[in-house]
C-alpha cells in the first residue's frame, strides 16, 4: 500500500493511549521523567479542550497601529550578521524564516505527488469496481 | 515575512482539522490547494508556526535537542485519535524546522506533506493557555503578528524569490511533460 493513499495521519487504537494514572504513577521515575509526565498531562488536557472548542474563526485583522509600531521598531534595528545579536523576538523570527525556507524550498514536488496519489486512488477504485475473474 | 491571506486561511483550517481529528476533511482540504506554490507557502507557514510555539515554550530561544526529543515524545503521547511517530516528529523538528534540511530528505513522501500541518496543529492546541482563556486560534493570531512584524532580510527576500522562480519552472516543466504524454488527435 502506497504511503500516499491517504493524506492524513493513521488512526490510533484507543488501547494504545496511556491513562493519566499510567503516565504519572510509573515506578522508579526520575525527577526529569516526572516533570515530563506532568507536562504531558497538562498538554494533553489542553489539547482535549482545544478539540472541543469548536471551529476556528478567521484571522483577526491586525490593527494599523500595532502593525506600524512593530514595523517601525523592526526597521530601526540594524540587522546583525548573527541572529544572536537581535532582540529575542526578532532573532527567533529571522532564524525561523531562514531555516524553514531552506527546508521547504528544495526538492519537494508536492503537486506531482498529489496528482500521482489521485491517479493511484482512481486506479484502485477502477480495480475494485471490476468483477472478479 | 508577509503572510498571504490566500495561504493563511486554508492553513488555519488544516490546523483546526488536525486538532479536532477531522481526518477526512484534513485530507480533502490538503488536496484542494490549487497550485504547488500556495501549498509550499502553507508548509512554510506551518513550519514557522511550529518553530514559534517551540521557541516560545523554551523561553524565546531555539529549544535544545533534548527538549525537542521530549516534545516529540509528548506529542506522540497526547494525541488520542491518530498516530504520531515520536522519531518521525523529532527528525522533522530537529532536521527540517531547525536544521533546514528538505522535508522529503527526512520524511516519507506522504508525511512530508501532512506532518508539518499536523505537528503545528497539535502544538497550537496543546500550548495555547486555554485555562487563561487563550484559544489556539488566539495564539495563532499572536504568532502571525510576530512573524509579520519581523523584517524581511535581503537573504530571506532572495530565497523567497528563488523559491517562487524554481516552483514556476517546475510547474512549466511538469505541464510540458503532461502535454507530451497526452496523445494528440
Amino acid at each position: 500500500v502506497s504511503e500516499l493513499d491517504d493524506l492524513q495521519p493513521r488512526p490510533r487504537r484507543a488501547a494504545d493511549v496511556a491513562s493519566s494514572a499510567e503516565l504519572v504513577d510509573a515506578p522508579g521515575m526520575s525527577l526529569k521523567e516526572s516533570l515530563v509526565a506532568e507536562r504531558t498531562l497538562t498538554l494533553r488536557s489542553r489539547l482535549r479542550r482545544s478539540r472541543r472548542a469548536g471551529k476556528e474563526p478567521k484571522r483577526r485583522r491586525v490593527s494599523a497601529e500595532v502593525k506600524i509600531s512593530a514595523v517601525t521598531a523592526a526597521a530601526s534595528i540594524p540587522l546583525a550578521a548573527s541572529a544572536d545579536h537581535l532582540p529575542p523576538l526578532l532573532s527567533k523570527v529571522v532564524y525561523t524564516s531562514l531555516a524553514v525556507l531552506n527546508a521547504a524550498g528544495v526538492g519537494l514536488n508536492i503537486r506531482a505527488q498529489l496528482k500521482r496519489t489521485a491517479e493511484d486512488a482512481d486506479g484502485r477504485a477502477e480495480d475494485e469496481d471490476r468483477p472478479d475473474g | 515575512m508577509r503572510i498571504d491571506p490566500t495561504v493563511e486561511e486554508p492553513t488555519r483550517e488544516l490546523f483546526g482539522f488536525a486538532i479536532r481529528s477531522e481526518l477526512a476533511e484534513f485530507d480533502e482540504k490538503l488536496r484542494s490547494f490549487g497550485d504547488d506554490i500556495t501549498l509550499r507557502e502553507a508548509l512554510l507557514l506551518a513550519m514557522a508556526v511550529s518553530a514559534m510555539v517551540l521557541n516560545d515554550s523554551a523561553g524565546g530561544h531555539a529549544p535544545t535537542r533534548e527538549r525537542l526529543r521530549d516534545t516529540a515524545a509528548i506529542l506522540a503521547e497526547i494525541q488520542d485519535d491518530y498516530t504520531l511517530e515520536q522519531d518521525e516528529v523529532y527528525d522533522y523538528l530537529d532536521r527540517c524546522v531547525y536544521g533546514g534540511v528538505p522535508l522529503t530528505t527526512v520524511l516519507p513522501e506522504g508525511a512530508a506533506v501532512t506532518l508539518p500541518f499536523v505537528v503545528a496543529g497539535n502544538l497550537l492546541g496543546s500550548h495555547a493557555e486555554i485555562e487563561k482563556g487563550q484559544q489556539w486560534w488566539d495564539y495563532l493570531d499572536a504568532i502571525e503578528e510576530e512573524l509579520e512584524a519581523a523584517p524581511e532580510t535581503a537573504e530571506v527576500s532572495d530565497m523567497m524569490r528563488g523559491l517562487r522562480a524554481d516552483l514556476r519552472a517546475a510547474d512549466r516543466s511538469a505541464d510540458r511533460s503532461a502535454e507530451r504524454d497526452t496523445p494528440s488527435g
